[in-house]
């Protein structure tokens, strides 16, 4: 069985930094990592090998540069093959560009039995990128899954949305991407992470996958921080008296919402 | 514009027609899949889809595949929830038109259209420029105008239903975050699980709904719901947090509310930033005394 697996690197967004006096993020401070659930997706896939056999292979889409880590990290968690797409300013590629270069690799170097994402990035959080794999593959597909399951060659995959939970069953090829339910992911050891540094990716070009069409970007006019006013009354409760204080406090505001 | 809606349930009829109006809307449509829900919408859209049929990312590219040969919508709009995000996306690679989600509002410039959405785990907003066509996600803030009747015709697909997937609705416990006034939400300061009692006490006395935060849900099975990123996100009038730290992918849950007001012993809690009333001190001298105070009243 032939798997990939999508990755992207993100912000970090546990240390985004903002500039005090414009609002505007500071993002060159702010570290660049490969999301949880991105390392999820790498999870589910090595498990799918451990236990049916087959290949475990990644991709990503930006620059040596900065991607390189990511690259022997998913290396390091026991990947067999990596590989990268270098396109200039890969973080202003749209969502429909990163799905296309995606299909694009799919449909040159597999075909692949699953294609396994992570369900949201941890910046952009669109959630956008697995569907639309899916529908330029016109593979099968099921997303944001907590639970994997395979039973006589038919895979069956759990997931929970705001309505219930819905049971897919599906049989490859196909699109999935996971939540961080899934599983836990593994931390690689010391051995892995040297045995990963003697590792090589393939890079490529948009232009080597046959990639036409040229690749759309997001016009982005500004980004700031977007905080909702907040009247940030502080009380700080030591003694009795000022518990009394914070719960008439809670009160009054119960009441001014119309609560109570 | 003529623009077409994936209508999860008839809660978002309100969003997509506040959208709408912003978009300078001249024509609506909607795809829904079930005939409770097409009935109770095609009052207020020009024409309703209707697959008969439990959602499937399948029957959801059918769908697209069929109406998108009827009719090219020049801007569709879906829910930011998880089938909206999922059939959004399929439309996206069925179509190749830029899509954002997380959308909260769009400004009109001339012939361009100037998008806001969250990003960064909700903790900043990005306006984006878009020239016709194009898709969106939306979120759904609490938008009172009533929807203009329309009274279109229900046009039914001829689409194979999905057999292969089953579904099991959430319980109905009455403890609906989603709608509820009033939010009462348990962090990881609350030590044990016996003391959740307290939180569904206050929920109950103020008639309002009561949450936790993720770890609680996922790691300790206290609940099978929670609010933030990957769970719920709601918009009551009042938010109310105990021993909540508030990480950005919770508070992107909770941004919605009113008023928020965090009881926590931590006074650097991310959650103090973004509070109307931070109380810095013990939840467990705090919200017993809030129930008792409020027991006085009733």
């Amino acid at each position: 069985m032939k798997i990939l697996v999508p990755i992207k690197l993100s912000y970090d967004i546990n240390q985004m930094k903002y500039d005090e006096r414009t609002g505007e993020p500071i993002l060159d401070a702010v570290p660049m990592i490969m999301g949880d659930m991105d390392r999820c997706a790498i999870e589910a896939a090595l498990r799918l090998k451990e236990s049916l056999g087959g290949t475990v292979e990644f991709l990503s889409i930006g620059s040596r540069d900065t991607h390189n880590k990511m690259m022997m990290d998913a290396y390091a968690m026991g990947c067999d093959k990596g590989y990268l797409i270098e396109v200039d300013n890969y973080k202003e590629l749209n969502a429909y560009s990163v799905a296309y270069l995606i299909s694009k690799f799919a449909e040159k170097y597999g075909p692949y039995d699953i294609i396994i994402l992570g369900n949201t990035s941890q910046d952009t959080h669109s959630s956008i990128v697995p569907p639309a794999v899916s529908s330029l593959l016109s593979y099968s597909s099921a997303f944001g899954i907590d639970k994997i399951n395979v039973e006589d060659g038919e895979y069956v995959f759990e997931a929970t949305y705001e309505d219930g939970i819905y049971v897919f069953k599906l049989r490859p090829p196909m699109v999935i991407s996971v939540t961080t339910e899934a599983n836990t992911p593994r931390i690689p050891t010391l051995k892995d992470i040297l045995r990963a540094k003697r590792m090589k990716y393939d890079i490529l070009k948009p232009s080597d996958l046959d990639v036409e069409l040229e690749l759309a970007r997001v016009n982005i006019s500004s980004i700031k921080r977007f905080a909702t006013p907040r009247r940030g009354e502080m009380i700080e409760v030591d003694s009795d008296e000022d518990v009394e204080k914070a719960v008439d406090r809670i009160v009054e505001l119960l009441k001014e919402a119309e609560i109570i | 514009m003529n623009i077409f809606c994936f209508i999860e349930d008839s809660s978002w009829v309100p969003v997509f027609e506040h959208f709408y109006k912003l978009l300078s809307g001249t024509e609506l449509s909607g795809l829904t899949l079930s005939k409770e829900i097409a009935m109770e919408v095609a009052k207020y859209f020009d024409k309703t889809y209707l697959l008969n049929s439990t959602y499937s990312p399948r029957i959801i590219m059918d769908a697209f595949k069929y109406i998108l040969n009827q009719a090219k919508p020049q801007i569709a709009l879906f829910p930011s929830t998880n089938k909206g995000r999922a059939a959004a996306g399929i439309y996206m690679g069925l179509t190749g038109l830029p899509l954002y989600t997380d959308v909260y509002s769009v400004d009109v410039e001339g012939n361009k259209f100037l998008v806001n959405r969250l990003v960064y785990g909700g903790t900043a907003s990005a306006t984006i420029s878009v020239e016709s066509d194009f898709a969106l996600a939306v979120l759904k803030g609490s938008y009172k105008e009533k929807p203009q009747s329309r009274f279109g015709e229900i046009v039914p697909l001829d689409i194979e239903p999905d057999y292969t997937v089953q579904f099991k609705a959430r319980e109905v416990s009455g403890n609906d975050p989603s709608s509820a006034d009033i939010v009462v939400v348990a962090g990881r300061g609350i030590k044990k699980r016996e003391d959740m009692k307290l939180i569904e006490e206050l929920a109950g006395l103020t008639g309002g709904a009561w949450s936790v935060t993720r770890p609680l849900a996922a790691d300790y099975r206290w609940a099978d719901q929670w609010i933030g990123i990957s769970g719920l996100t709601v918009s009551p009038k009042v938010y109310i947090a105990f021993g909540v730290s508030g990480q950005p992918h919770h508070l992107m849950g909770a941004r919605g509310a009113k008023y928020i007001i965090a009881v926590n012993t931590d006074r650097e809690a991310p959650i103090f930033e973004e509070s109307d009333l931070g109380i810095v001190g013990d939840l467990y001298k705090v919200l017993p005394r809030l129930i008792d105070k409020l027991k006085e009243k009733v």
